[in-house]
This record gives C-alpha cells, structure tokens and sequence, in this order.
C-alpha cells in the first residue's frame, strides 16, 4: 500500500521530517496500516480511542528509547526477544497505572490494552528505526508516530460516537431526535469509518502529492 | 561489542544479554506492581461502594455475608442501625462473555429495589445497553420477589415479559435487540436470589 522509498534503513534519516512524517507522510494507521486490531476495535468512542492512543504512545516512546540506548549491546540473534520482553513490561505497567487511575476506563478497553504488546506498530518503529539510530532520533520518531497514531484513532473515535451514540466524549451533542446509528458502534462501523478517513485524506485537496517524503 | 582478542564468538553473550535483561523486567513488574496494588484496590473498593449506594440508596453501611472477596450478599444497614436490604451479587453466561450484576433486595417489600451491571463485554451498542437502558432499569426496580410458601423456592421466576407465562406486571422489560444480554440479567437475578433468599429469610427470623 505504502510506496516508502526502500533506502538503506541504517542510513541517518534527514532530521527535519523525522517527527513529522509519523503525522501525515508515513501515518501509521492511514498510511501505513499498522496496529489496526486496536484501531478498529476501541475506537468506538472517544474517550476510549484517546485513551488506547495515549497508552500505546507512551509504550513506544519508552521502548524506542531503551531499545535505542541499548542498541550497541543487543546481540542481533536475540534483538526481537530482547524488544518484546522491553515492550511487554512497559505494557504490563501501562495496564497497572490505568487501573489504579481509571478502573472504568481499564474495564472498557479490556484486553486490548495488554494487547498493546503485539501492535505491530511498535516492534516495526524498533527494527526500522529505534534499533539503528541515536537516542533523540529514536525519540522524534516514537513522538511523531505515537502522535500520528493517537491522532488517526481520536478521529476515527470522534466520528464514531458523534455517529453511534449522538454523544462526543459523553456528552450529548445531537439532538435526541438523532436515532443513533448502532452499526458505528460495531466492528463494520470501524472499517467504515476507516475508509472514509482515508478516502477524505487522499482526495485531500491541496495535498503536497509525494513532496513531502 | 564482543572483544576482538576472542577467537571464536561466544553465543553466551546471547543468554547472559537475555537472562540479565529478564532479570531487570522482571523486578521493575514487582516495583510497577507493589507500587499501584494499594490504589487498584482502593479503586475497586470505591466503585462496590458505589454500586452497593445505587442499589440501596437507604443504607449508609454495608456488612458482607457469606464467603469470597468481595462477598456475594451485602446486608445494608441505615444510619440508625435498621436493616435497609440486602444486595446481593448474580452472574450468568451472556453473549459474549459472563454479565455480572449487583441488585438490592428489600425483604419487607419483597422487590428488587435496583441493580447495577459490575461487568460484562457484551457488543457495544445492543447488548452492552443493559447497562443504562432507562426503561429495561425500571422494570427491574420493584420486580417482586420472594420466597414460596416452602421458604426453599422462589414465589415467581423472574423472567423477561412475554416469556414463561406471557405480559405482565412483575416481568423484566427486555431490551430490543439485545435478548439474549437481557435474559442473563434475568438469569443472574433469579439463580442466586435462589441460592441466598432462603439463608436470608431464615437468618432474619432466627435471633
């Protein structure tokens, strides 16, 4: 889907876009579709989406920075195991401060936080860049693409409770003659929602086409 | 990197690098969690307390009956001491996963004075309505029940309106599109009113 050049990955990349093309050039989830488990399944409301955006940001700025720390000392043959074991325990204290800030929330996102380990989007972020660039490279990256990612999902949440609840972070914001379209709330309302953000995104107009890579 | 001066490469390096970095997760996880159990459990607590507030808004103090953390049966008391009802805890299998409830139970007036869904994963939108459906609620509050004459059975089964022996006062309203959500509710209810009423009703009149 992506047509990311495929240069020398442990080349220096040009620092200037390295935060911003997680935004809009290299969009993990409307670009490059990655962690679309979590994506599709609680963006159901806004609150939720920004919730799992803001946790898996985090998870990816602290692993991109350790993993770029220790970059020289990993032995290649076992990096993968390495990362995941860095990933998971940041994800397990992730899922401990939720519960101990919002309990209601954790019940909401059930699984999907712990979940977080497995988001392809930050076991890529580690083998594509962190593992192969100094420590504020890794962490501009972790940055732009933490906020790339929280973005699309809030987008996506945003349009999907104003849709299936008639409520944007839980408050009423249609009139209550709106009849909520349930199907926003169900997974087929993810994909649609999806699509339609990334239909409106491409057709942009004024979008500086491939110039910006 | 591995010192030039050795011959061979050493894949110890490998499981030295692996078995030190478990070792440092492993006692961050003990740190994360010694560090937040006091505040997940104040958490948990907090949000009983409100759940057993809404189904007994009488009662100011809450006394655990019978085994398990947290208990399945609450006797609550009111400020003065006087036994405002009893909530009680029920479980059963949904559509997508166990729904969890708690509801009061007034012994006087032999109805169901409120209940509150603790947990449940049901789909977002049909099912997970059990939750707040304002009319599907109402019909739970003051929903008869009692003990039968023989103190072991309960008087009526609690079920959804037009099922097992049709309309009528006393039934569940069920929510639209959300049946199967509803009649667990129904059946969470109704088995452990079973399993608990009957202590209840005996531990009342025995002292």
């Amino acid at each position: 889907m992506s047509d990311v050049p495929l240069t020398d990955l442990d080349a220096p990349p040009p620092a200037r876009t390295t935060f911003t093309r997680g935004l809009g050039a290299e969009n993990p989830v409307l670009v490059q579709a990655l962690g679309m488990c979590p994506t599709l399944a609680v963006t159901n409301s806004a609150v939720n989406a920004l919730a799992m955006g803001l946790a898996t940001s985090l998870v990816l700025l602290v692993a991109a920075t350790v993993v770029s720390a220790a970059r020289h000392r990993i032995p290649t043959q076992v990096r993968i195991a390495s990362w995941v074991l860095v990933i998971a325990t940041l994800v397990t204290c992730v899922d401990y401060g939720l519960q101990a800030v919002a309990l209601e929330l954790h019940a909401e996102l059930g699984a999907f936080v712990s979940l977080i380990v497995v988001n392809c989007l930050i076991l890529g972020r580690m083998e594509a860049f962190a593992s192969r660039q100094p420590v504020p490279l890794a962490v501009a990256d972790a940055l732009g693409m933490g906020a790339g990612f929280t973005g699309a999902l809030l987008v996506l949440g945003v349009l999907r409770e104003i849709l299936g609840s008639g409520t944007l972070f839980g408050v009423a914001v249609l009139p209550s003659s709106f009849q909520p379209w349930t199907v926003m709330l169900l997974p087929p309302g993810g994909f649609f929602a999806l699509a339609a953000v990334v239909l409106l995104r491409a057709a942009w107009p004024g979008r500086p086409a491939e110039a910006d890579r | 990197m591995t010192v030039a001066a050795a011959p061979a490469p050493v894949p110890l390096r490998r499981y030295a690098v692996l078995v030190a970095l478990s070792l440092a997760c492993g006692a961050l996880l003990a740190g994360a969690a010694a560090l937040t159990r006091p505040a997940i459990e104040r958490q948990q607590a907090e949000r009983l307390e409100a759940a057993l507030t809404r189904v007994l808004p009488e009662a100011t103090r809450f006394e655990p009956r019978g085994a398990g953390e947290p208990a399945a049966v609450f006797a609550g008391r009111t400020a003065d001491g006087r036994l405002a009802g009893y909530a009680l805890r029920g479980a059963a299998m949904g559509y997508a996963d166990r729904i969890e409830v708690l509801y009061g139970w007034d012994p006087e007036r032999a109805v169901v004075t409120g209940l509150v869904v603790l947990d449940q994963r049901e789909t977002p939108g049909l099912g997970s309505r059990i939750r707040d459906d304002a009319a599907f609620h109402a019909s739970i509050r003051g929903l008869p029940l009692a003990l039968a004459e023989d103190r072991r059975t309960l008087r009526t089964p609690v079920a959804l309106a037009d099922r097992r022996g049709g309309n009528g006062a006393g039934r569940i309203d069920g929510i639209t599109g959300a049946t199967i959500s509803s009649v667990a509710v129904a059946r969470a209810i109704e088995d452990s009113a079973a399993r608990w009423l009957p202590e209840l009703v005996v531990g009342e009149e025995a002292p």
